[in-house]
C-alpha cells in the first residue's frame, strides 16, 4: 500500500506543475482570497485591540479589585465596601511576576455646580502620578495616551484642591482653565459635605459617556472628603500581557483566599459591553467575508479542477484498466488539488503577510470610532490565529471543491473513460 | 489449454433512442501462446469484444471464463484484481503516463504485486531489453517518437508476465516503419516468452504477425482460420478483382 501511495503521490505532486496556466490561475485565486482574508482580519483585529487597550487603560484596567460584592452591590451602598489596608493589599497584588502596577480610585458620586448651573457627577479620588502611568500605552511601538488631556494640565500631587473633568462635562458646565466649581458629595454618616475646586485640565477617553460625567480629584483630597482616610474602593491592577488576565485573575483570587481577604477581582471584559458588543459585531462581519470567499474559492477552483480532470479523463480509464481502485484515483486527484491548495494557501500566507505589513507602515487614516472623538491610525494587525485560520479556510475549500470532480473521475465507466476525446 | 473463453455473448449499446447490438452471440475460445489478431471494418464490434475480454465491460448476455472462473457477475473491484494479475493492455494512443518516465511508466502495474523494489527494478530493466528501449529509460513520453512510446506500452502491459496482452489497433496512429516495428516486438514476444496476445486491426499488413485471425463483421464472427489461410484468401479474392 506504501509503494502505491507513494506513487500516487509523486504522480500528484507532478501533475500540480504539469498544466502551469491553470496552476497559476488557482493560485491566483488563492494568494488573492487569502490576502484579502489577511488583510480584513488583521484590519478588524486592530480596531479591536485599539478599542480594547484605550479601554483598559482610560476605564477599568485588566482587573479591578474590590471589597468581595462591590461590583454587585457598591453602587447601593458605597461606604459599605471600602478598602482598609489598601497598601498592604497593593503589596500583596504587586508581587506578582504579571501585574505592573495597581491604580487606587475612590468614587465619589455628587453634584457639581457653578454659578450657571448643576449638573450630576462621578468624581473620582486618584492618584495623579499612577493614573497618567496608566493613561500611556504603548500601541503599534509607541506610546499613546488612552486618557488625553485636551485642554489645561493634569493633576497634580502638588495641587491638592485641583480638577480634571471630561471634556463633555467642561461644556456642559461652560467652564474654562483655572474657573472654580464646587463639588457637593454625601458623607459616609449620610451629611452632605462639598469642597470648591479650581479647573486644571480638561481630558478626553474613548468613551464619550464617560468623558460627558467624569470629574477626577486628588486621592487624599478625596478621601478626606469622604472622612474616609487610606480607603479606596477599587484598586486597577495593569499587567503585563492582556490575554493573561484569566490567569492573573484565578491566581490572585487563590492568593486572597489563603490569606484570608476579603477581595473579589472582575475582569476588563466583564465592564466593557460595548467591547463585546462591537467584537461580536466585527466577527459575524468577518465570518460572513470567510464565507463568501470560501465560496469563491469553491467554486472557481472546483471549475478548474473539473477542467483539468475532463482533460485527463483517458488516463485515469488507463488507470482503472491496470488495475488501480476507484479509491486510488479519487484520492491523486484529491491530494493533487490538495496539494496545489497548500502551495497556494503558503504564499497567500506570505504575499498576505507582505501586504499588511506595507499597509501598515504606511497607516490606515480612521475616523473617530463610534463614541469616540478623536480620528486615529489603523493597521493590520498580524495574529498567529488569523494566518492560521486563513491557511485552514483556504486549504480546506481547495481541498473540498476536489470532491465532486475527483467522485465524477473515478466513477467514470472505464470503457468511455479510455475513449474520452 | 484456454486462457479465456466467450460463450454466446452479447452486448447492445444505447445511442440515444437505438440500440446499437455490438455482439451477437459470439463464441471464441483463446489459448496459451496464441497470437491472435481480430480483424474486420470499423463498427464491427472488435474493441467491444476486447472490452470483454480485458473485463473492462460486462456482456448483456453470455459468458465470460478466464482461467476456468466465470466473471460475469464479478465485483469492481475483483474485476480490478483479475486485471492487474492476469492481463495486460496496450492501446491505441499509448496511454502513458505523461508525468512519469518510461521506467516509472513501466513500473506502475508492478506496484500492484508483491515484489520487492529489486525485484520490480530488474523486471522493469529486463522489459526494456525486451523491447530494446533501455536507452531511453529516464526519458518522458513527450520525449519519444510515436513507435517508441508504443514499445514502452508493451512493455509497461509485459512487465508483470500476465497471462493475456490485448492490444487495441495498436499500430493505428504509427507510421508503417512504426508499426512494423512494433509488431515485431509482439511477436519476437511471442515467440520467445510464448506471451499470449489479441489485438485488433483493419490492417491487413500486421496480420502476417498473428497466428490466427478473427474476421468479424456486425457484431459476428464470420471467419475464424489461422493466418496462412487467411493470407490466402485475401490474395484471392484482390487477384478475383
Amino acid at each position: 500500500m506504501m509503494k502505491i501511495a507513494r506513487r500516487l503521490l509523486q504522480i500528484s505532486w507532478r501533475n500540480v506543475f504539469r498544466n502551469r496556466r491553470r496552476s497559476i490561475l488557482t493560485l491566483l485565486i488563492l494568494v488573492l482570497g487569502s490576502t484579502g482574508l489577511i488583510i480584513v482580519g488583521g484590519f478588524f483585529q486592530n480596531l479591536m485591540d485599539g478599542f480594547r487597550d484605550e479601554f483598559i487603560h482610560s476605564q477599568t484596567g485588566h482587573l479591578q479589585i474590590n471589597v468581595a460584592g462591590y461590583y454587585e452591590k457598591g453602587a447601593s451602598s458605597p461606604f459599605d465596601y471600602l478598602m482598609k489596608d489598601v497598601s498592604r493589599i497593593q503589596q500583596e497584588i504587586e508581587v506578582h511576576p504579571h501585574v505592573l502596577y495597581t491604580v487606587p480610585r475612590l468614587k465619589l458620586g455628587g453634584m457639581v455646580s457653578t454659578d450657571q448651573t448643576s449638573v450630576a457627577v462621578l468624581a473620582f479620588g486618584v492618584d495623579p502620578i499612577r493614573e497618567r502611568r496608566m493613561g500611556s500605552l504603548k500601541a503599534q511601538n509607541a506610546m499613546a495616551q488612552a486618557v488625553h488631556i485636551c485642554d489645561g494640565q493634569d493633576l497634580d500631587p502638588s495641587d491638592p484642591y485641583g480638577a480634571v473633568l471630561g471634556k463633555g462635562l467642561m461644556n456642559a458646565l461652560g467652564l474654562k482653565i483655572g474657573d472654580p466649581v464646587n463639588f457637593l458629595t454625601t458623607r459616609q454618616a449620610g451629611a452632605i459635605d462639598g469642597a470648591t475646586y479650581h479647573v486644571r485640565g480638561a481630558f478626553e477617553t474613548i468613551v464619550k459617556e464617560f468623558d460627558d460625567r467624569a470629574m477626577k480629584i486628588n486621592l487624599e483630597t478625596a478621601q478626606k472628603l469622604l472622612d474616609s482616610p487610606n480607603q479606596v474602593h477599587n484598586l486597577l491592577v495593569i499587567l503585563d500581557e492582556t490575554e493573561l488576565t484569566e490567569t492573573v485573575r484565578a491566581e490572585l483570587e487563590t492568593d486572597f483566599k489563603a490569606k484570608n481577604l476579603n477581595l473579589e477581582s472582575i475582569p476588563w471584559e466583564m465592564q466593557a459591553q460595548f467591547y463585546r458588543q462591537g467584537r461580536d459585531l466585527l466577527n459575524k462581519i468577518y465570518s460572513t467575508i470567510q464565507f463568501i470567499i470560501s465560496i469563491i474559492f469553491l467554486f472557481s477552483i472546483a471549475n478548474t479542477v473539473n477542467m483539468a480532470v475532463l482533460e485527463r479523463m483517458r488516463e485515469y480509464g488507463t488507470m482503472m484498466a491496470i488495475g488501480n481502485s476507484r479509491g486510488t484515483v479519487f484520492s491523486m486527484i484529491v491530494f493533487e488539488t490538495m496539494s496545489l491548495g497548500l502551495i497556494g494557501s503558503l504564499l497567500g500566507l506570505l504575499i498576505g503577510s507582505g501586504v499588511s505589513e506595507i499597509v501598515s507602515s504606511i497607516g490606515i487614516q480612521m475616523p473617530p470610532p463610534p463614541q469616540g472623538t478623536n480620528p486615529y491610525i489603523a493597521m493590520i494587525t498580524l495574529s498567529p490565529y488569523l494566518l492560521t485560520q486563513t491557511f485552514f479556510i483556504s486549504l480546506i475549500s481547495t481541498t473540498i471543491s476536489s470532491i465532486a470532480p475527483a467522485y465524477r473521475a473515478s466513477h467514470f465507466p472505464i470503457v468511455k473513460a479510455l475513449g474520452y476525446i | 489449454m484456454a486462457i479465456i473463453e466467450i460463450r454466446e455473448v452479447s452486448k447492445e449499446y444505447q445511442l440515444g433512442k437505438i440500440v446499437v447490438r455490438a455482439l451477437k452471440k459470439i463464441d471464441l475460445q483463446i489459448d496459451a501462446g496464441e497470437m491472435l489478431c481480430i480483424m474486420g471494418p470499423s463498427g464491427s464490434g472488435k474493441t467491444t469484444l476486447l472490452n470483454l475480454l480485458g473485463l473492462l465491460d460486462t456482456p448483456n448476455s453470455g459468458q465470460l471464463i478466464l482461467q476456468g472462473t466465470p466473471t460475469n457477475h464479478l465485483s469492481y473491484k475483483k474485476a480490478a484484481k483479475l486485471r492487474s494479475q492476469f492481463l495486460g493492455f496496450i492501446f491505441q494512443s499509448f496511454n502513458l503516463f505523461p508525468v512519469l518516465t518510461a521506467f516509472e511508466n513501466i513500473e506502475y502495474p508492478l506496484l500492484f504485486l508483491p515484489l520487492t523494489k529489486k525485484e520490480r527494478t530488474d523486471r522493469v530493466w529486463q522489459a526494456l531489453s525486451d523491447i530494446q528501449l533501455r536507452e531511453v529509460a529516464l526519458h518522458r513520453p513527450d520525449e519519444l517518437s510515436g513507435g517508441q512510446r508504443q514499445r514502452i506500452a508493451i512493455a509497461r502491459a509485459l512487465v508483470t508476465s500476465p497471462l493475456l496482452i490485448l492490444a487495441d489497433e495498436p499500430t493505428a496512429n504509427l507510421d508503417s516503419e512504426s508499426a512494423e516495428a512494433v509488431m515485431s516486438v509482439m511477436g519476437r514476444l511471442n515467440k520467445s516468452r510464448q506471451t499470449t496476445f489479441v489485438f485488433s486491426t483493419h490492417d491487413p499488413r500486421v496480420t502476417k504477425h498473428s497466428k490466427r485471425i478473427v474476421h468479424l463483421s456486425d457484431g459476428v464472427i464470420q471467419h475464424d482460420e489461422d493466418s496462412k489461410a487467411t493470407v490466402t484468401n485475401l490474395l484471392e479474392k484482390r487477384l478475383s478483382k
